[in-house]
């Protein structure tokens, strides 16, 4: 029996994204909580080295897994002030407003410097189409 | 999002300037559409079962 899921219903999660994420951090480990995602590296729970209250998307658009997949851009970050030394192993996404934590992904270990800038370039956030 | 808003958050990002910049290699995240409906069916009988 093949099953499928209307474009509007995807696009409706990509976009409730794009309306509601104002902070974008690299962190130190993975981020379960927003103190975890927001907070800097030695301070409480903290596992934030740079932060941006930058973050912008364009999309959605039909994704690359073909099927009703539809993903949205997150747009590059350019140059981050790093507020804490350490290996940034992780990206996540954040409403300040709620205090919420709303997405998070892996990037490879890059070690950081506080003082010095770190550049998040443009990715994807895809959703699959049912299979 | 408000396309003003956007385009301030753009200009302000236009305006930084590097320092011994790190770039990063953010991984792709796929979202498996059948994950989330299995969540959903989980909550879903969570909630019935008090």
């Amino acid at each position: 029996m093949a099953k499928s899921c209307a474009s509007v219903v995807l696009d409706a999660a990509l976009q409730y994204l794009e309306d509601n994420v104002d902070r974008i951090s690299v962190c130190e480990g993975q981020p379960t909580t927003y103190e975890h995602a927001t907070s800097t590296k030695g301070v409480a729970t903290g596992k934030k080295l740079a932060m941006s209250s930058t973050p912008t998307f364009t999309g959605p658009a039909p994704g690359d897994g073909g099927g009703s997949s539809r993903k949205t851009a997150v747009d590059a970050e350019p140059t981050i002030t790093v507020d804490a030394s350490g290996s940034g192993d992780h990206v996540a996404l954040c409403k300040s407003g709620t205090s919420a934590l709303l997405y998070v992904t892996t990037c490879t270990l890059q070690v950081l410097t506080v003082g010095n800038t770190v550049t998040i370039p443009t990715w994807d956030i895809e959703i699959g189409s049912p299979t | 999002m408000d396309p003003k808003e956007k385009a301030r958050r753009k200009l302000e990002k236009a305006m930084r300037r590097p320092v011994n910049d790190v770039v990063l290699e953010v991984q792709k995240g796929t979202i498996d559409i059948n994950d989330l409906f299995k969540k959903i069916e989980e909550r879903v009988k969570e909630k019935a079962n008090g």
